[in-house]
């Protein structure tokens, strides 16, 4: 239901999807109206606009509405969160903006909006992202794309089937750095790369700890069966909003989640791949006592290590994609001065060739060739791709105006659904060297991954972490 | 001090046995055929043990000297008597001391050896104290605390000309050996990568140090456990096992397991000092981008790769180490259901030719793919010590008895010392990443690691980190006042 302040849209505000539709119907001509038909100097006429509901209002939903409204050709129309205090600021910056708290509701009152953000812990992205897609809503979601793999591929499917513009938050992927290290990559400055390794400082924030117990009052501001959304039935606790959810399984995708998008995405724009054929790793153990393991299976890991199987495409090489996170970093390369830095503070990526290695911090940002005296004695590729100087949110409105087909976009989800089912791996094979049985750990080996069915073929307790269940009312 | 039966005065120990026929000039040791019939043990095949720290690895240490029939034990030392508790029922003619320079001091003269089994930080004192009144020594690993220390004691033991083994057992197992043969018969070609990793710490690191005073136990002498290290109320949970994971007593990780674990790459290959050292350590968040800050602590995890020069033609080696759960990706060779290592723990060499692996000890060795191990037979060359690993113990005390410089034994600190020091080099780069300074202009919780994400370059004959000094102060620690090495 609408909350406090709504705004009925005058019945007879125009909206743009209406106006084409009754533009359509009434002349046939034109797919869009000139402006200059319309309206004179200063006036935006509907065709140009995109109406917007934002899913998700506060944290990164606040900073994606701000960064969309920057165009003069977009208005957001509506929002909603499930918690008052996360949207203050939002609703202080689109007054004029329905305010909801169910984005079931807001998709069904607010039909005539074109695109929705979806901007809300990863549990709820697939379902809020595919409430608006079927409804032919163009979308732009979040990093990670979903929570599970088959989300992810639910998701890419539906984006096809039903013709909408959309884009994953990562926004890095509309950088010019990562078009700079394609551009090299293309050149032949590398060879064939064989080997990537990336790595964050995430998580920032407590993992591998025990569950949050006690019984806390839920926040009147907050919905909180509502937060909880696809995910089961637990008793509210402060340990979880409005950050933190990111460490627990139930929610969040702990560090690969958070930054994999960003750091892994130069992997994915440079190099022929899509999805892996093997997945392993290993985690950074606690222990709560002497020889006392502590299992807090609940908890995403505190470090982990993760090694992905590409297989080698149009005769190249396979590639083996290696991460790190949780403060554990690669190998300094050797090209590389005992006092240069390696990456950034919030992580990098190396690439590694049979003719060269290039390295970049966190987003793909400041390449280098390895050694970094290369960059002054090579000669390095003109600029070929084009850059995105307008930027991956405007990118994405300016697409959505063209409508489907009409432009490209950074990281549709035909790009974001198969790299986000790859990180999502990385989940899996942590979350399957988490089962005991006994004494024994049976996922602690190397997973062999069928893609195409989305089945791990030599470990099925694993397979458990492709989909999980949703609570009843919840579906996909 | 509990328990005390001094020695008869007129007892006959080896020692002052062999001194007086040496100054009767003919033989060094007397047959012992010569001295009695059937079923009497001569003094001069009797090595008279001391052992200092009596429980926990102590306890196994001396019970084991003991089982090699060949070794009385003759003294026991600990600051605990609850730790002592077993020793002295098991040896109950053994006198007990609390202090070993209490025991040092009054028995010199009916101390053939010694065996230290006490935490880290007291070993190199414990060690280099009994070696300076000429006693052999068995020392359990790591050899020491700090680098400085096991260079100390490795010349010590030159310049003293005592008989040494440090207690990583499994050099003196078959695994260690069938590796080599491997090795040496070109079965890898040049190993360039060693991957090395354990699932230690089994205990919490990365805490804060308990802040609650508790009362000291009546039975443990506080002051004497501390021995080198600063003085600090006594808290729970700290002995007699967790020093391991606080820098002032032990050694983390790489100090629990490493002497096991990097010793056979070590020995394979002939490793020597670093010459560079890189590490990454797994961080503790305690809020919401609030990272904790525990430089008294061992880490959770830590990833150290240090590079080992070329030796007579062969080529770098880069040795990786992994603790706390993480572990190195999986060799290709290996099938993805078969085991790495012992799951926890291993050791994978990879070489221009091929690979191999073992766990734990140098034990299970094996080739990769591990059908090579079936089609691949290498003769037999290398001496095994008779009952491989757990002939450790007795192999000392065949040494000792025999004297320096008579008889090989496994981990003289010849070997054991370099080893010790290259793996404390580990703890070096591990201390030298906690290392922070306020940031310039920045706010008072902001701050600076200048010793974090470089390659620390180590010069090994002058023991020194050349490009970043402060790590300088991790190769040799003060000590309280009153403890000198």
């Amino acid at each position: 239901m609408p909350r406090k302040k709504v705004n009925i849209p005058s019945s007879e505000s125009v909206s743009r999807r209406s106006f084409l539709k009754n533009a359509g119907v009434a002349a046939a001509a034109f797919a869009i109206v000139p402006r200059f038909v319309l309206g004179g100097k200063g006036f935006v006429a509907p065709s140009d606009t995109l109406y917007i509901a934002g899913i998700g209002a506060g944290g990164k939903g606040e900073d994606d509405l701000a960064e969309m409204a920057k165009s003069s050709h977009v208005k957001i129309v509506a929002f909603c969160d499930v918690d008052d205090r996360q949207a203050v600021k939002s609703r202080k910056n689109f007054k004029d903006a329905n305010y909801y708290r169910d984005f079931r509701v807001m998709l069904d009152k607010e039909s005539h909006v074109d695109a929705c953000t979806v901007s809300t812990p990863d549990h709820t992205h697939a379902v809020a992202a595919m409430a608006a897609i079927v409804r032919g809503k163009h979308v732009y979601v979040q990093k990670p794309l979903t929570h599970d793999i088959y989300e992810a591929r639910m998701l890419t499917e539906a984006a096809r089937k039903f013709k909408v513009v959309t884009q994953m938050g990562n926004q890095g992927g509309s950088g010019s750095d990562v078009r700079t290290l394609k551009e090299w990559y293309d050149a032949g400055l590398l060879g064939d790369v064989y080997r990537v390794t990336c790595w964050t400082n995430r998580p920032v924030w407590p993992q591998g700890v025990p569950t949050p117990t006690g019984k806390f009052d839920i926040p009147k501001d907050l919905d909180w069966d509502l937060w909880l959304g696809t995910s089961k039935l637990i008793d509210y606790n402060p340990a979880y909003l409005p950050f933190n959810w990111r460490g627990w399984w139930n929610f969040g995708t702990g560090a690969l989640g958070d930054m994999a998008c960003h750091i892994m995405d130069p992997v994915f724009r440079v190099l022929p791949i899509d999805y892996p054929s093997e997945v392993e790793c290993s985690v950074s153990t606690v222990w709560s006592g002497f020889f006392q393991e502590s299992s807090y299976d609940d908890s995403c890991p505190v470090s982990s290590i993760v090694h992905f199987k590409y297989p080698g495409k149009n005769g190249k090489p396979d590639i083996q994609l290696s991460w790190m996170d949780g403060g554990l970093r690669p190998q300094r390369p050797q090209e590389l001065l005992p006092d240069e830095p390696m990456g950034n503070e919030d992580g990098g990526v190396i690439f590694e060739g049979t003719k060269g290695k290039m390295m970049a911090d966190c987003y793909g940002a400041k390449p280098r060739l390895l050694p970094t005296r290369l960059m002054k004695e090579v000669t390095l590729p003109p600029q070929k791709l084009p850059r995105v100087p307008e930027g991956h949110y405007i990118q994405w409105v300016n697409a959505c105006l063209k409508g489907y087909g009409n432009a490209v976009t950074s990281s549709p989800f035909d790009y974001a659904g198969p790299f986000t089912e790859s990180i999502l791996m990385g989940n899996l094979a942590i979350r399957s060297y988490s089962i005991r049985k006994k004494d024994d750990f049976p996922g602690r080996k190397k997973l062999l991954w069928d893609a195409k069915n989305m089945k791990i073929t030599n470990f099925d307790e694993a397979n458990a972490f492709v989909k999980r269940d949703y609570r009843i009312g919840w579906n996909l | 001090m509990k328990k005390q039966n001094p020695p008869a005065s007129n007892s006959f120990t080896r020692r002052t046995f062999l001194k007086n026929t040496g100054l009767a000039a003919a033989f060094t040791i007397v047959p012992r055929f010569v001295v009695g019939g059937k079923g009497f043990l001569a003094p001069s095949d009797t090595l008279y043990v001391a052992g200092i720290g009596a429980g926990g690895k102590g306890e196994s240490d001396i019970a084991n000297f003991a089982k090699s029939g060949k070794a009385q034990i003759s003294y026991l030392c600990d600051v605990d008597d609850r730790r002592a508790a077993t020793s002295i029922k098991n040896f109950p003619n053994a006198k007990y001391y609390k202090d070993y320079r209490v025991m040092l001091d009054k028995e010199q003269n009916h101390i053939d050896a010694v065996s230290v089994s006490t935490p880290d930080h007291n070993h190199a004192v414990q060690a280099m104290a009994a070696m300076q009144l000429g006693k052999h020594v068995y020392v359990q690993k790591p050899l020491t605390h700090d680098i400085y220390e096991a260079r100390m004691l490795t010349e010590a033991a030159r310049k003293y000309k005592v008989v040494t083994q440090m207690g990583n057992q499994g050099s003196s197992g078959d695994g260690v050996r069938q590796l080599q043969e491997w090795y040496t018969a070109g079965q890898i070609g040049d190993v360039h990568t060693v991957y090395v990793w354990t699932n230690r710490p089994v205990w919490p690191q990365g805490i804060p140090w308990p802040s609650q005073k508790a009362e000291v136990p009546k039975e443990l002498d506080w002051d004497l456990w501390l021995g080198t290290a600063p003085y600090k109320d006594y808290v729970e949970k700290l002995v007699p096992f967790n020093w391991r994971g606080w820098w002032d007593y032990g050694t983390g990780a790489l100090g629990d397991m490493a002497c096991h674990l990097v010793e056979p790459p070590f020995k394979v290959l002939g490793l020597g000092y670093p010459l560079d050292v890189e590490c990454s350590v797994g961080s503790v968040y305690i809020d919401e981008f609030k990272r904790g800050y525990f430089p008294e602590s061992c880490p959770p995890s830590s990833h150290i790769i240090m590079t080992f020069p070329e030796r007579q033609g062969k080529s770098k080696v880069k040795l990786h180490w992994m603790d706390g759960g993480i572990q190195p990706e999986r060799p290709e060779e290996l099938g993805p259901n078969e085991r790495m290592g012992d799951g926890g723990n291993g050791v994978i060499f990879i070489g221009t030719k091929g690979k191999m692996m073992c766990s734990t000890y140098g034990a299970s060795p094996s080739l990769l793919p591990t059908s090579k191990n079936k089609e691949v037979t290498i003769p037999q060359t290398i001496k095994r010590v008779p009952g491989s690993a757990d002939g450790h113990y007795a192999q000392w005390v065949e040494a000792c008895l025999a004297g320096y410089g008579k008889m090989e034994v496994s981990s003289p600190f010849d070997l054991a010392g370099p080893l010790t020091e290259s793996i404390l080099i580990g703890n070096l780069a591990i201390r030298s990443y906690d290392l922070r300074k306020p940031r310039v202009g920045g706010r008072p919780d902001q701050f600076d690691y200048p010793g974090r994400f470089i390659k620390l370059l180590w010069d090994g004959p002058n023991m020194k980190i050349t490009n970043f000094d402060e790590a300088n102060a991790f190769v040799k620690r003060d000590y309280r006042n009153g403890w000198k090495v």
